[in-house]
């Protein structure tokens, strides 16, 4: 079932011209890809072009060079072809929860009838049946990322884009959607490329991770996540998930280590 | 579920009008020393007739009254359609065309330090005694906030929403319907209950410049003969009529907008 690659990027590489003319590489040379049915993560501290190459795949920038295919499709610069989900929720404040899952209905022109049923089993399997008429303003920050969530399903696209989606929830919260959003990603047999910089969420629910480094965005390595599924809370303290998690961190930090002495030299 | 809804309903207008309690007391006891100050000090009712003799000229004079009163909302609701339409469309433009927003966009924003009521006798000259040039004045009034906010209302949709929209391939027309739109319609309310208010006294101006009806030129004529207390009848009326149309207003943002009252309860 993992055989089928859904995603690939060939030598992604986007240059920025600032204000004062200079040249500014975001990312350079991203050569990743994802497999249908995959979970796979961009790990990166902020500023690593994350969310440039997410707008590159989604087709909203076109790349300098490079190009992007899904489903053995050269798409680049296209859009339409991901459901893309943003750190903020962007729940429209005036639709209620059903109606903010029937956006995608609305713009793509899906059969509303047949969309309104699907919402509904969406719902109740992400935990909030019985909130269908409620605004956005009425539920927590986890639930609206999981309505956020629904909606971005109802798009029925084959890869989903997630850019940090828990980045905006308190740390207790956060924990509990990223075993919430493992346990959906099996459930609905979905394919997700997610951006985070928090460690332990990539572990926890990646089946590979690239690490990326701090511009110009490159990936500096690629991690096979060896933990056995059905992962859960308890895999977090497993011996296994502390030593990939020492692994990681030692590549990131050599990242940072040479930032940091690069600083200290200005200090006089 | 629904009768609990109800109940709550009904606590929230109990709220509400236990508001209004001390400012309508107030209100009361003005009205009270007015007719006392009136009466005590025996002051002429062409100077300044009591409330009751008022109120006695209301009913005397109602259709006189209603009839004008009738002719003046004529004026501002053609005054508010057009001001209302030209404003949209003028404000959606603006927003869709960069050429436009440089160019015509400042000079909305700066037109409105111009006061209308100022260049009324012009609009007499122009446009003759008839309706029409309080239809202008109104149309123009509502002109101003409508754009602005329409504007403003507009361009309050969130960039990242408008990219989630053109990452799903959505149309321009899309974008606005689903997105950019309802997001402006808190905004345009809010300018359609400052247009409202200051249409009425635009007709009301323009009726003073220059008419043969209306209820400014109800009140123009009751002065000219010293009728003190309908010039009162008229104000009360207008005022009457002018916050029943600011209060619709809110009551039509109300519906239209349930969620935005959740919103500022949740906050």
């Amino acid at each position: 079932m993992h055989e089928e690659i859904l995603l690939k990027t060939e030598n992604l590489t986007k240059e920025f011209v600032s204000k004062a003319g200079k040249t500014v590489t975001a990312i350079k040379n991203i050569n990743i890809y994802v497999k249908r049915g995959e979970f796979v993560t961009l790990l990166g501290p902020s500023g690593c072009g994350k969310s440039t190459t997410f707008n590159i795949i989604a087709g909203l920038l076109t790349p300098t060079s490079g190009a992007v295919y899904i489903n053995n499709l050269n798409v680049t610069g296209k859009t339409g072809y991901v459901g893309y989900m943003f750190q903020k929720d962007l729940l429209l404040p005036w639709r209620t929860v059903i109606g903010n899952l029937l956006l995608g209905a609305d713009i793509l022109d899906y059969d509303r009838k047949k969309a309104e049923q699907e919402a509904m089993e969406i719902i109740a399997k992400l935990g909030l049946a019985g909130r269908e008429e409620s605004y956005p303003a009425q539920l927590s920050g986890g639930m609206r990322q999981r309505v956020a969530f629904g909606r971005t399903l109802m798009f029925h696209k084959d890869l989903l884009l997630l850019d940090e989606p828990l980045g905006a929830l308190d740390s207790q919260t956060r924990e509990y959607m990223q075993e919430w959003l493992m346990q959906v990603w099996s459930e609905f047999n979905i394919t997700i490329l997610l951006v985070t910089h928090d460690l332990n969420e990539a572990i926890l629910l990646s089946d590979r991770i690239y690490v990326l480094t701090k511009q110009p965005g490159e990936i500096k390595a690629e991690i096979k996540i060896d933990l056995p599924r059905p992962r859960s809370a308890a895999t977090r303290r497993s011996p296994q998930f502390g030593e990939i998690h020492y692994q990681v961190n030692q590549l990131i930090r050599e990242e940072e280590t040479f930032e940091e002495l690069d600083f200290a030299k200005e200090i006089p | 579920m629904k009768f609990y809804q109800d109940i709550h309903n009904l606590q929230k207008i109990n709220q509400q009008f236990s508001k209004l309690l001390p400012s309508s007391i107030l209100l009361f006891s003005l009205i009270l020393v007015w007719e006392a100050v009136v009466r005590v000090f025996n002051i002429h009712p062409v100077i300044l007739p009591a409330p009751t003799r008022i109120l006695e000229a209301t009913i005397r004079d109602w259709n006189l009254l209603i009839n004008n009163m009738a002719f003046t909302m004529l004026e501002v609701m053609i005054g508010f359609a057009i001001g209302f339409a030209t404003g949209m469309i003028l404000a959606i433009m603006i927003v869709y065309s960069p050429t436009l927003e440089r160019t015509v966009y400042p000079l909305v924003v700066a037109s409105q330090t111009i006061p209308v009521f100022a260049i009324a006798p012009l609009l007499v000259i122009w446009f003759g005694f008839g309706i029409w040039p309080k239809v202008f004045i109104a149309a123009l009034i509502v002109f101003f906030p409508i754009c602005v906010n329409e504007v403003e209302g507009l361009r309050s949709a969130e960039p990242e929403m408008i990219n989630l929209l053109k990452s799903l391939s959505a149309s321009r027309l899309k974008i606005f319907r689903l997105v950019e739109f309802p997001a402006s319609i808190p905004y345009l309310l809010a300018g359609c209950q400052m247009g409202i208010t200051y249409a009425v006294i635009g007709a009301v101006i323009g009726e003073w410049v220059g008419s043969n009806r209306g209820i400014g030129n109800l009140m123009l004529q009751a002065n000219a003969m010293n009728k003190t207390d309908r010039v009162f009848a008229s104000i009360l009326i207008l005022s009457v009529v002018t916050m029943l149309l600011f209060v619709s207003v809110s009551v039509i943002s109300k519906i239209a907008l349930p969620w935005k009252d959740i919103q500022k309860t949740q906050s």
